[in-house]
């Protein structure tokens, strides 16, 4: 399986297409192949504070609480993971080293006065919440550091300014900036990987393949599937992509009005030689003959609602892949814990963009940014991480399949060329986790019919024999 | 009889106030000044006991919850403090939607809360350096964007404190101008304010009401400074005479601090020439003395040679502004001296809690409660100097640099301290006088008059309130800054204070 190790190199393909010639060729992607050598990450605190952090005075007690959150203030990595558990560190410098990293909670200063910020416009106390406000708009900024940005976009969400996001960016400007997230940070990309990869073992046979998109990657997922697909034995299966709209709501799930990278994306297979259709459509129904069927929901699952999940078993797909956001230790609740995971992916963006500000960046964290107003009910239906998805992939009958030794591989490849505070952590049979700075941030996992129990669907039958024989 | 006093001796009275003074003082006779804008109206912080008086609860002046932040937080906002060197470079914002630059009140309610925030990240349970850091950093950026308006001076003392204490400076304060630069600022100070003055006559007033008719005086002072005080006394020890009979015998005795070896002493050795020089040129009898401090800080009264015959006062200024604060061993053991001795009066001058005191505001050793007082100590002290001399820009500027510049960061430094430590002093000597069997000694309505008109002379703002019959409060609108109380010692010490004399 060699066309893991040029994936990268398809998007200037992609991006040739003669249709959309005003888009910039991100050349530094391709010319830049040690993209990752060592680079400090740039969120370093002013350097007239940063001694304090390095020398800490006897005085000041580094312990400490903060509201809606554990006392723990260093984190230290689960061991429960299981002996088998391996990591993989991308290059450059090795997870927590100095700086500000996810277990330093005191030098998070800007959840430091959002928490208490949300606390008072709970509790209605006028004269805090007014204090506050004074201070954090100070401090917040769209450009400073994570904390400064964490600031800015905490202070909108909490005084309910109507958030921008995907949805309200130009066309253009939202592809090159799904392009370009995809290509400087493992976010999107290594779980797109290991979902390629899977899909790739899937359809090692068979002449036709569906694929349900429930995706977040806007099409940017399926070139490096496609063009792997080229060079299956026995050529490609013609191929149909469904893009559903089931989770659409949740975050990167949404695009601006009427962007379809249908067409594009058909006019790339017709350049490979593939038989590709693209269709708008919903999950569920039936398979059309004989055809892999592999449902893709990457991050989107938890918005779907509660009949999604019904209408995938519904579909007797070959494979499922599920990734999701995963639930830290001992996380907050609330608005602190929306607050923390932006953080995660704030430091994490700033790592990618390398301290830069660009247009991309600006688009790819404001569209984050939504998920500090998610309303309480993504807890009940989207959130507890991999333990609680198991509870409902069960309950919804499906069993959980490991991942092959060589998907692992790819991912692992992949994530080599990002910052070295990223880490994929794996299993056995269990998902491939994507940690940030010793932090669990996704999971991606599998999972296939259970065929001997009865379904929650109505008209399940037992017996299709030729699905048998697949496992 | 004392009505008489009054009119005879208006004359003494304002020889008390101007003695020392540059003609400045007279220029001080404007009481026009009503036309002040302050830049923080404390009114409208009330103090919500609800909260237990945390500061952090203070009210604010009427803008809705829900403003348009469309304005100032915008997503082309150049705002970008502490930003990494890799990231662009951006101007200050320029606040769209606003036709004018920010005014002068909202530019200092700006800097109220970011002070107060830095003194909640400095404190408390959720303690962070680090959130401290990064506001002082935009403190630091709003005040040299700025410009230099009184509200913006005052912020950047009390910002330059609180990165002292962020910066951990522990070392023992110390003065940091050369001390004849710091004489010469609190001179004017002086010419400025009757800040330092109020103690003096008040406790004067006292002692000379205490002593009349004593053939020897002997006035054991805590801190003979530059000696203003006591040449103001011998003044009136001259021109009041008392039933045609000479003036008494003035004897001072002033205790040094230990430490510091000859370099401490040669002040006031020089200080005790000059009152000798001036007692001989009004012919008033006098003898200058002084005694040390032990080793423990702690004042011994053995160390103070008594005569028989004669009254003992002790005299308590504490927190001289242009020299660093006296530790409250050594003053607690003064007062316990003055017990000792059996002085007839022991007057104390000290500063009190910003706030009024049924007001709540005596929360306990919460520092940002302390921290929020003191800003609004020297905010009305600021205030107090504009008002009286809004032209005089530069000597202003010199008194804030040289005196209540240190003077803020050693209150800011002690106020920290005391939330550390626990111990709580705020509410004054009072409490330690009365649990010690000290008695209150009434101040007379002509201490009390004496002390309305010399203030009256200087500006309407500054008020006298008699809070207690033995305590003068000196406030500048409603802001109380200091406190001059008159006390004698427990009756019960007298024949063991007798037996000293030599």
């Amino acid at each position: 399986m060699d066309w893991m190790e040029d994936s990268v190199s398809f998007f200037p393909t992609f991006l040739d297409d003669p249709y959309y010639n005003d888009i910039p060729h991100f050349e530094w992607w391709s010319q830049d192949q040690n993209q990752n050598q060592s680079f400090p990450v740039p969120a370093a605190p002013p350097a007239a504070v940063d001694p304090q952090l390095e020398t800490p005075k006897s005085e000041f007690s580094k312990k400490r609480k903060l509201p809606a959150n554990p006392p723990a203030v260093q984190r230290r990595r689960p061991g429960n993971e299981g002996n088998s558990e391996k990591k993989t560190h991308g290059k450059g410098s090795s997870g927590n080293a100095g700086g500000i990293s996810g277990g330093n909670r005191e030098a998070r200063w800007a959840e430091q006065l959002l928490n208490p910020l949300a606390a008072a416009i709970g509790a209605g106390n006028v004269s805090r919440v007014q204090h506050l406000l004074y201070v954090l708009q100070e401090l917040a900024s769209p450009t400073g550091d994570a904390n400064h940005r964490l600031a800015f976009y905490g202070l909108q969400a909490l005084t309910r300014r109507p958030a921008g996001g995907y949805v309200m960016t130009e066309a253009r400007a939202f592809r090159s900036a799904v392009i370009k997230f995809h290509e400087v940070s493992p976010w999107f990309a290594v779980p797109n990987c290991l979902a390629n990869a899977a899909i790739m073992s899937a359809a090692a046979e068979g002449n036709r393949l569906h694929v349900v998109d429930a995706g977040v990657s806007h099409g940017v997922q399926w070139p490096t599937l496609l063009e792997a697909l080229t060079r299956r034995a026995g050529g490609p299966p013609a191929m149909r992509l469904t893009v559903v709209g089931a989770g659409a709501t949740a975050p990167f799930g949404s695009a601006p009005a009427g962007y379809d990278f249908g067409p594009q994306l058909m006019r790339y297979a017709k350049s490979i030689d593939l038989d590709l259709r693209v269709e708008r459509g919903e999950a569920g129904g039936r398979r059309e003959g004989e055809e892999t069927v592999v449902v893709c929901a990457q991050f989107r699952a938890g918005r779907a609602g509660l009949g999604f999940l019904r209408a995938v078993r519904e579909m007797e797909p070959d494979l499922v892949v599920l990734s999701e956001g995963e639930e830290g230790e001992g996380e907050g609740e609330g608005f602190g814990r929306r607050a923390e995971l932006m953080w995660k992916f704030l430091e994490s963006t700033s790592a990618a963009f390398k301290g830069k500000e660009c247009e991309e960046r600006r688009a790819v964290e404001g569209e984050a940014a939504r998920v500090l107003e998610e309303g309480e009910s993504w807890e009940a239906d989207g959130g507890g991480g991999r333990e609680r998805w198991r509870e409902r992939m069960g309950a919804a009958g499906f069993k959980e399949k490991g991942f092959g030794e060589e998907a692992v591989e790819a991912g692992r490849a992949l994530l080599r060329k990002f910052d070295g505070n990223w880490e994929m952590r794996s299993a056995g049979d269990g998902p491939v986790g994507l940690w940030w700075k010793g932090q669990p941030v996704s999971f991606c996992s599998l999972w296939k019919p259970i065929w001997h129990k009865a379904a929650p669907a109505a008209d399940m039958t037992y017996g299709g024999g030729s699905s048998i024989t697949r496992h | 009889m004392r009505t008489a006093e009054m009119e005879v001796d208006m004359e003494g009275i304002m020889e008390l106030a101007f003695l020392g003074c540059s003609s400045n003082a007279a220029a001080a006779g404007d009481l026009w000044c009503r036309d002040w804008s302050p830049a923080i109206e404390w009114d409208r912080f009330p103090v919500d006991d609800e909260f237990h008086g945390q500061f952090e609860y203070y009210g604010l002046p009427c803008s809705p919850v829900h403003q348009d932040w469309s304005t100032s937080v915008s997503a082309t906002s150049t705002n970008c403090p502490g930003t990494p060197l890799d990231e662009q470079p951006q101007p200050l914002p320029q606040q769209a939607g606003t036709e004018s630059s920010v005014s002068d009140d909202e530019q200092g309610l700006r800097l109220v809360h970011l002070l107060m925030a830095v003194a909640e990240a400095l404190s408390g349970a959720d303690k962070s350096r680090y959130l401290a850091g990064v506001i002082l950093v935009r403190l630091r950026e709003l005040l040299a964007a700025g410009g230099s308006s009184s509200m913006e001076r005052l912020a950047e003392h009390f910002t330059d404190a609180l990165q002292g204490l962020l910066d951990g400076c522990r070392q023992p304060e110390e003065p940091p101008h050369q001390p004849s630069e710091a004489l010469e600022a609190f001179q004017m100070l002086q010419d400025m304010s009757p800040y330092v003055k109020f103690g003096h006559f008040t406790a004067n007033q006292a002692i000379l009401e205490a002593v009349a008719g004593e053939r020897r005086v002997h006035v054991v002072d805590y801190d003979v400074m530059e000696g203003v005080q006591w040449a103001a006394l011998m003044q009136a020890l001259v021109s009041r005479p008392q039933d045609g009979a000479p003036p008494p015998h003035l004897r001072i005795t002033t205790v040094t601090r230990c430490g510091g070896g000859r370099r401490s002493v040669s002040p006031v050795l020089e200080t005790g020439r000059r009152l000798s020089a001036f007692a001989a040129s009004i012919g008033l009898p006098f003898t200058f003395g002084h005694c040390r401090l032990d080793g423990d800080e702690k004042f011994r009264p053995e160390a103070v040679k008594l005569v028989k015959g004669e009254a003992v006062v002790f005299n308590c200024a504490l927190h001289p502004p242009h020299l660093p604060p006296h530790t409250s061993t050594s003053v607690s053991s003064f007062l316990a001296g003055a017990g000792v001795l059996g002085a007839r009066v022991v007057t104390v001058v000290e500063e009190t809690a910003a706030a009024f005191s049924g007001s709540g505001g005596g929360g306990g050793g919460d520092f940002v409660g302390l921290f929020m007082e003191e800003l609004k100590r020297y905010s009305a002290m600021w205030d107090s100097l504009e008002a009286g001399f809004p032209k005089h820009g530069k000597s202003r500027g010199v008194v804030e640099r040289m005196i209540l510049g240190p003077m803020i960061a050693g209150a800011v430094r002690r106020a920290y301290l005391r939330q550390e430590d626990g111990v709580d002093k705020r509410e004054g000597w009072a409490e330690w006088m009365e649990a010690a069997g000290f008695s209150r000694v009434g101040l007379s309505f002509f201490n009390l008059c004496q002390s309305r008109l010399l203030l009256g002379l200087f500006n309407d703002g500054y008020r006298v309130e008699e809070e207690t019959p033995n305590n003068l409060v000196f406030c500048w609108k409603t802001c109380r800054l200091l406190s001059a109380s008159v006390w004698s010692a427990p009756a019960i010490e007298w024949p063991a204070a007798r037996s000293f004399s030599s």
